[in-house]
This record gives C-alpha cells, structure tokens and sequence, in this order.
C-alpha cells in the first residue's frame, strides 16, 4: 500500500475466498482478523495478490503484553508484511486474567488508563518495528467514571505514542447514538487529522440490547453518506476497508459494498 | 480503588451473571464497588451483559458444532438455534463466562437440544450421538480451567479429556463441510480420543491408544516418573520424551517444566485442531 493512493479492501472471510480472489482489484487489501488455517488452499493466492492487515486480537493496551502475544503479533505481521497492525482501543479482560467478556469492550478515560495505552503501545510498536493503528470502540451504557473525553484520550494517545487513528464509522455513529449527540458533531471531537485507516460497516438491531449494535452487514445509505462526510475530513488516510468478519457474511455482500462504498466516497 | 481496578468491576458485572444480579438487587457490595455501581446505568449495563452471554456462546457454538451446522438442512435443527430458546434465557443470569462449569451447563442444553427426539435423525446418521460427544468436547475444553494446584510430579491434567466413540468419526469429519451427494459414512470401530488443552488455549485432539491411556491413569502426581515408567515396563528414556510431548500439549501438568526443545513424534501422528 503506497502512501499516495488510498486502497479500498475488506476482511478475508476464508468462506468467500474464491469470490474475494475473482474480486481483485475492486478489493485491494485484506484485513486478517484470524491466522490463516493451516490447510486453507486459497491462502498462499490470497497473500500473493492482495496487501494484508493485521486485525487479530494482539493483547489489550491496558496491561503489559505478554511475551507469547508479543512474539505471535510479530509472527503474523511479518507473514502479512503488514504495514501497520491494528488493535481496539478495548479492555476486556481483568487484571487477574479471571473475567473476559471476550468481545470488543472500551476502557474508562481516565489518565491513569491513558498512560497505560501509551506505555504499552510503545512497547508493542518498538517490538513489532512498525507503526499501530488504533480503533475506536462504542459505549452501550453510561458509565460516569471518566476523567478526559474519548477525543482527548485518542488525540494524547496518538501525540504520545505515535500510533494513529483507525476511524470506524459505525462504531461512531453507535456511540453517538448510545449519548445521544448528533454524529457529525461527534465525529468532529475526536482526532481526525490522526487517520490512517477508516471502516466502513453496518449496524442491525439486536433485542438484547432493545437497539442497534455492530453488525457483520452491509451499511444503510445513511452510514455511507456519514463515511463520505467523514472522509473529506481526514487527509491523512491511506485505507478504506469494509469492516465485516463472519461465516454468516453471504456472498456478493463484500462485493456490492465495495461497489457502493467506492462510488460515494469517490474511490472507483 | 484505581481506574484500572473500576474497569475491573465493569467488567466482572458484564461476564458474570451471578455477580451482575447480586449487584443489581443492591445486596453484597463493599463500598469501593459501591461507588462504581452508583456512576453505572445498571439495567442497560445487564441488557449488554446478556448480549454479551449470548454472543459468547454463539461464537463458540458456531465454531465447535460446525459438522452439526453442516447436517441442519438433513435433520432439521441447528444448534445456536439452542441459544434462543427459553432455556438458554433462563440460564444465562446463573453463567460466568469462560468458566468450566457454566460451559458444562450450556452444553447439556445443547445436548438435551440436539438429542430430544432424535430417532429419525440417528436413522439418517447413526453417528449423530458421537458427533455431539466430539463436538461437545472441544466446546469444553474452550472453557478457562481453574488452576490445578501443582502435584510434586507430573499428573495428568484436569482439562485432559478421553472421548470414547463407536465410529472412527476422525477420518469423515473434513467431508462433511463439504457438498456431498451421499452422507459420509464412518467406519463402525471404537475409537478413544484424548483431548489436551495447552497452557494458551490451544485444543489437541489424538488418538489415545490403549497403552497411552493407562499411562496418563498412572500420572497421579504422587509417583515419579522413573517409577510409573518400571510399573509400566516401559523404557525411562522414551517414558520421558513422551512426557515432554504430553506436557506441550497440555495433557500434563508438571511442577518443572520439560524442555520443549525435544518434542519427537512419538504420538500417534493423527491429530486435529478443533
Ligand atoms: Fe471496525
């Protein structure tokens, strides 16, 4: 992926390999939310034509990574050749390692906590020589503990820590939603001059929640019409990807919402 | 309490259901957690704790039961759709997630639900039972164990599991995530399964032979390993290497650690990932 033309991409849902292998070229990169299977036969096609990411799970910034997750990040992202390794602005698992909730959850914004992402992140970066990436994540219920705001939690991570922004999109339009601020107002309190990656996705409606939440599905008209507002506000992006990972993802979804996603943006 | 520890509680309400309901009937609660409570919309934080459940079990039910999801279309029934029942719904405020015991409880739903009139389906596949058993290890051996305390010699571990099976299911397993015209029929031989779970959470499915067997039995923790290895007639040396091998795999716990730098191929060279 150079630095002066912006890639349009996806996931590498193993299950729609062959559609995303004839798609080439309207899919430029991969993001790699799982290793590879050792006998997925399109892999060695796959990591051939297409830039690839890595989005696994690599640790969470809240704590110090352990040597066997430091040597695995580096292990993938040598085998992608990854430009730059992503992970969620997310703590999930306890300090005594005894509760995980096992799905992306935010840490509170505190400067306790700020100091603990910068700490570790440089760590992980010096480790892996190369730069991260970091993705907001929403907030489904208030929770009254924080110090800083999520836009001055990103904009002095990102100052002191010389990662950068992964924007995603619906996660923004949900946590606006879940506060109740109108989006674009949002949008612009968080860091966008910092964006080296946006995600483009869809939200449904789940009746757990009584509400929408992140979904693997294609985005409304409403959403691209946010990520084309969006786009025009941060110079420095150098990726587009179609944020969804799920072996319910039907096929022609990847392709059409590249399409879409391509012609509001610009990108075709 | 720091920030770091706030989380900390945050996330112990979401994951653990019994936790969440003491603290939502206001009972239990010292004043630090108190205090962390008050700052919290507790009824939409619960709503997202029972997604979250939800969400956890589906997950591992989607990844685990995969050759049950391949046959729904010939048997009529998939089973996340055992996430969505009543049941499952009034499971969820008693499940921790991750832990070993909620698992075990989720998975003899998914057994009752897979298994309730099943006749006409074990008339189609008469490996069915087996699958679910197979299948329902894995899904097990996902769950965090708790810690075994460490015995002064190798033992085998607590997360090792034998799964014994009528059909030499192994062998159809790939085939049936693929398209087939006529069912994959196993060959009809016990087989016995030995299921290990690694220090990181990888699963490891060999074949366990007789032999292999009786050798973990021996592994109490209380004899040392040259002993078990006279009791068995079997050679130190290889007694050893195959220990060490155990051990990698997870199937072993042992107070200091072998080298893993002599893992050999001693095992029977059949082994799966779940
Ligand atoms: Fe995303």
């Amino acid at each position: 992926m150079g630095t002066d033309k912006i890639s349009v991409g996806a996931f590498y849902n193993p299950h729609l390999a062959e559609e995303i292998l004839a798609n080439h070229g309207l899919i430029e990169h991969l993001a790699m939310a799982d290793p590879p299977e050792k006998h997925d036969p399109h892999f060695p096609q796959i990591k051939q034509r297409f830039a690839l990411l890595l989005h696994d799970y690599i640790g969470q910034l809240a704590d110090a990574l352990s040597p066997h997750a430091l040597e695995r990040a580096r292990r993938l992202a040598d085998l992608y050749q990854s430009p730059w390794v992503a992970e969620h602005c997310q703590c999930v698992i306890t300090q005594d390692g005894r509760y995980n909730v096992d799905y992306v959850f935010p840490p509170v914004y505190t400067r306790e906590m700020l100091a603990r992402y910068i700490a570790n992140a440089r760590i992980l970066q010096e480790s892996l020589g190369r730069p991260l990436v970091l993705e907001q994540i929403p907030r489904y219920f208030r929770a009254d503990l924080d110090e800083i705001s999520e836009g001055d939690f990103l904009r002095e991570f990102f100052e002191a820590s010389g990662a950068t922004f992964l924007l995603d999109v619906a996660h923004a339009w949900l946590q606006a939603h879940y506060q109740g601020k109108e989006v674009r107002e949002y949008l612009l309190s968080l860091p966008l001059d910092q964006v080296t990656e946006l995600h483009v996705a869809g939200v449904t409606e789940y009746s757990d929640l009584q509400g929408p939440w992140i979904a693997p599905v294609e985005p409304s008209d409403e959403m691209l019409d946010l990520a084309a507002w969006v786009f025009e506000r941060i110079p420095r992006v150098r990726g587009v990807t179609f944020d969804a990972f799920s072996t319910i993802l039907q096929p022609g979804t990847i392709p059409r919402t590249l399409e879409r996603t391509r012609r509001r943006l610009g990108l075709a | 309490m720091n920030s770091r520890d706030a989380q900390d509680v945050i996330l112990r309400l979401l994951a653990d259901g019994p936790y969440r309901s003491t603290a939502m009937g206001g009972r239990g609660a010292d004043a630090e957690v108190a205090a962390v409570l008050a700052r919290v919309d507790l009824p939409a934080l619960d709503r997202f704790g029972r997604f979250l459940c939800r969400h956890y079990y589906r997950e591992r039910v989607v990844h685990y039961f995969k050759y049950c999801r391949a046959l729904a279309p010939l048997v009529g029934r998939s089973p996340e759709a055992a996430l969505k029942t009543e049941e499952f719904k009034a499971l969820m405020p008693g499940l921790i997630l991750g832990e070993r015991a909620s698992a075990q409880r989720v998975l003899d739903l998914l057994r009752r639900f897979l298994t309730a009139d099943a006749e006409p389906v074990r008339a189609k596949i008469p490996y069915w039972d087996d699958l679910i058993a197979y299948q329902g290890a894995f899904f097990l051996s996902d769950a965090v164990p708790s810690a075994q305390p460490l015995a002064p010699f190798p033992a085998r571990a607590e997360t090792t599991q034998f799964v014994e099976l009528g059909f030499d299911l192994p062998a159809v397993l790939p085939r049936l995530l693929r398209p087939f015209e006529e069912l994959p029929m196993p060959l009809r031989t016990p087989v016995r399964l030995l299921l290990a779970r690694s220090q990181h959470g990888e699963v490891t499915a060999i074949r366990c032979s007789d032999t292999l067997k009786t050798l973990l039995d021996s592994l109490t923790g209380e004899v040392a390993p040259a002993q078990v290895a006279a009791r068995l007639g079997v050679d130190a040396g290889s007694f050893e290497r195959t220990l060490r091998q155990l051990e990698s795999l997870g199937a072993v716990v042992a107070q200091e650690s072998f080298s893993s730098s002599h893992v050999g191929s001693d095992l029977p060279a059949a082994s799966a990932k779940g």
